[in-house]
């Protein structure tokens, strides 16, 4: 009896396995030796305690230890400066107040910004689509409100300042279009006297705000039926389909049922969650800590650490494309040109995905023991 | 190590931005892993050897043989059901139920080392079709009682293929203790001349018996089998692809132990799985009990055997951490044994943090920035 239930066992595991991948199998991984630009770095956050503090930076395929420069704060996203391709900004982390441009040619700082006074940073920011003025997601802390900061890029002399139309703005992206920004405002009450610790778990609400890049106006904005799924980073696909990872806040929920943490929204509909299958969400552990969309396969991927899991979805039709495990992954971009996900972790791994198939590129597998890459991985190119 | 933390202090100090390419940033940056924080312990003269003997330890004095007896314990189960259902009498049920208790207590052994075979699956990881409760803590015991209902009243022929093409929310350890521990009337009496007299009029029910514990004993030999011969498609058992930490997602597999440990008790706790699991059976606390005893088996090991992980974190000085872990399974064991749900919650979780702080501290495992504090 047993050994044809075990291999029954096997039988569905692989045809499940096999379900998953058949949508892609026909086509053939795209060669491992396509074209890369050799100018492509991937850049993150990185350092685990004060002293260390900094961002890093390595080649594709680089074997040698990442170059590196101390930044003095603990960073989150890294953008690289449209204006000067050859620097990136790094952004402070809730509740750090500066933003500091390196370049990465000679690893010294150019220039950076500190916050106005009663106001911190939540690691994110945006750059307009001619590159000329930066956006940064704030907090007013006396008033306990979201704010968007609005910079020159070149100077980061501080132009003006919106609401972000919530509580904790976290991750803000430029619409496709240019002319709107879509801003995940995480509905948690922070304030820099009490650490990162949630003030207004109970009453909590968060959202997604859409505004005119041009003055901050409202346009458009939606919320979840779970009050306390905290909406927290953004990825824009091309077409503005905007997908969302989320946070649960488990402990203030009140109840165990599995909640999405993953969906998609594009204006004038309600917002799509990827709510299947729940036993891999479930594996998430209740907390995505980034996102990306690959254009090409129309695929969004999610990361989470607690579940040292990526997954992926298809942002059209919904159905899981696959997941990779990587332990402590949370870091996630797109690959520019051929149609691939990068995935990075704090244990100093990066890893490439074909976005299709979602198989690993094993012979590119960068391991960089030392190197601590933070919460989120960017690509910049021409540098 | 103290010097790399203070060149870097020196570093910031000085203001602003410092480049260090390449090269030294990163070994510096790797260095740099005590922080300087109170006396640093003594380091053994060759501490990668004996992580090492740890991991073996763990895996041949602890893990394996949890691996090993589930596999037994599911076989005696299987083999007491066929003889429940050969006589169907007092006795007979007596010893049926007794093996599904020392299973249940034997899995609460095992599913401490959730990884490798029993976490084979992004979807359907075959652990779920043991035990569905550890998945997120949800109870399915009116879906199995509904199933077995449904098995009873339909034609269809209940055999092998069947079973096996559940869904884990109808097989598994639970199903088991409702078709064991109580009657699939409405009122599903416990009594056991009730059950065995549902059993006498109703002859499909040992075939839905036999058809759940042959169902469990597959899982069971599939966990063994992927640990000792071959873990999915790889060739290769997972007890070499653990040892050589050859594991999918990076893991270091010491890590993976106390990971996988660690998120256990925070299962226990936060699931509040001691008036969650086994209630028909009224065999919970006996079952945490058990998983206690794994938990101190993994830390300390047999008794006259040299490495475990006490063994290691004793080597390096790390006798404070010893304490408190020791202290946190005291108390523990005293909830256990005054059968107090609200002290074991509180209790699990100081072990459940000794688990994050002091056992990975002691024992030089990282568990990673994001997990650990992301944003």
């Amino acid at each position: 009896m047993e050994s044809h239930l075990y291999r029954a066992k096997q039988a569905i595991t692989r045809r499940r396995a096999i379900g998953l991948l058949a949508a892609f199998l026909p086509g053939s991984l795209p060669s491992v030796a396509c074209e890369e630009k050799r100018s492509e770095r991937w850049v993150a956050a990185q350092g685990d305690k004060a002293g260390s503090y900094g961002v890093g930076w390595v080649a594709p395929a680089q074997v040698a230890p990442a170059s590196a420069a101390l930044t003095g704060f603990r960073g989150h996203d890294v953008l690289q400066h449209p204006l000067r391709k050859n620097s990136v900004l790094v952004i402070a982390r809730r509740p750090g107040t500066r933003g500091l441009e390196i370049d990465l040619l000679s690893g010294r700082e150019v220039s950076g910004f500190s916050c106005a006074t009663d106001r911190h940073l939540f690691g994110h920011a945006c750059f307009s689509a001619d590159g000329r003025v930066l956006y940064t997601t704030e907090s007013a802390i006396s008033e306990g409100l979201g704010r968007i900061a609005v910079r020159d890029a070149a100077s980061y002399q501080l132009l003006d300042e919106w609401s972000s139309h919530g509580i904790g703005p976290h991750e803000l992206r430029l619409m496709p279009d240019g002319l709107s920004l879509a801003v995940a405002n995480s509905g948690i009450l922070t304030r820099p006297a009490s650490g990162r610790r949630g003030l207004n778990l109970a009453s909590m609400r968060s959202n997604v705000s859409y505004l005119s890049a041009a003055n901050g106006g409202l346009e458009d904005a939606f919320e979840l039926a779970e009050p306390k799924a905290s909406l927290r980073h953004l990825a824009v696909a091309a077409d503005g389909s905007v997908a969302f990872a989320i946070q649960m806040q488990r402990d203030a929920a009140g109840h165990t049922n599995t909640v999405p943490l993953a969906g998609v929204h594009r204006l004038g509909s309600p917002p799509q969650l990827f709510d299947d299958p729940p036993t891999l969400i479930d594996q998430l552990k209740d907390y995505v800590g980034s996102v990306a969309i690959c254009d090409q396969s129309r695929t969004a991927g999610f990361t989470s650490p607690r579940g040292s899991l990526a997954a992926f979805w298809n942002i059209d039709t919904g159905m899981l494309v696959g997941a990779h495990a990587l332990r402590d992954v949370c870091g996630i971009a797109s690959t520019p040109g051929r149609a691939g996900f990068l995935l990075s972790s704090s244990l100093g791994e990066i890893r490439e995905l074909d976005s299709f198939c979602l198989q690993e590129y094993r012979a590119k597998r960068v391991k960089l023991p030392g190197q601590r890459w933070d919460n989120h991985l960017h690509v910049v190119v021409d540098v | 190590m103290r010097c790399c933390y203070t060149f870097m202090r020196s570093l910031t100090d000085t203001g602003g931005i410092h480049a260090l390419v390449c090269l030294f940033m990163t070994i510096v940056l790797a260095g740099c892993v005590n922080d300087g924080q109170g006396p640093e312990p003594p380091v053994p003269e060759n501490p990668a050897l004996n992580l090492r003997q740890t991991l073996e330890r763990s895996l041949e004095g602890a893990i394996l043989p949890a691996v090993n007896a589930f596999l037994a314990e599911a076989q005696a189960l299987d083999t007491a059901a066929e003889g429940f259902c050969a006589v169907q009498d007092a006795i007979a049920l007596e010893e049926l139920q007794r093996r599904w208790k020392s299973t249940f207590e034997q899995w609460y052994r095992l599913v401490l080392y959730k990884f490798g075979p029993l976490d084979d699956n992004f979807v359907f990881p075959a652990f779920t079709f043991i035990d569905g409760l550890r998945l997120r803590g949800t109870n399915y015991l009116e879906t199995v009682r509904a199933e077995i209902v449904d098995d009873l009243d339909d034609v269809r022929v209940l055999d092998d293929a069947y079973f096996g093409s559940k869904t884990f929310q109808r097989v598994g350890l639970l199903a088991l203790e409702s078709a064991i521990f109580e009657t699939s009337t409405p009122e599903h009496s416990t009594d056991a001349a009730a059950i065995l007299s549902e059993y006498g009029f109703q002859p499909r029910k040992c075939d839905v018996l036999l058809g759940l514990s042959g169902q469990l004993l597959s899982q069971a030999q599939y966990v063994e089998n992927g640990w000792t011969t071959e873990h999915l498609d790889t060739g290769r058992p997972f007890r070499e692809l653990f040892l050589a930490g050859e594991l999918e997602d990076g893991t270091e597999p010491l890590s993976q132990v106390i990971i996988s440990s660690q998120e256990f008790l925070d299962y226990l706790q936060a699931r509040n799985v001691v008036i969650t699991a086994a209630q028909v059976s009224q065999h919970a606390w006996q079952a945490i009990a058990a998983s206690i005893d794994e938990v101190e088996l993994l830390l300390r090991g047999e008794r006259g055997e040299a490495g475990s992980i006490f063994d290691f974190m004793e080597s390096v000085g790390r006798l404070n951490e010893i304490a408190a872990v020791e202290d946190s399974l005291r108390q523990v064991r005293q909830s256990i044994a005054d059968r107090d749900p609200a002290m074991l919650e509180i209790t699990l979780g100081f072990l459940d943090g000794n688990f994050k702080r002091e056992i990975p501290d002691s024992l030089d495992i990282d568990l990673g920035i994001n997990f650990t504090d992301g944003d």
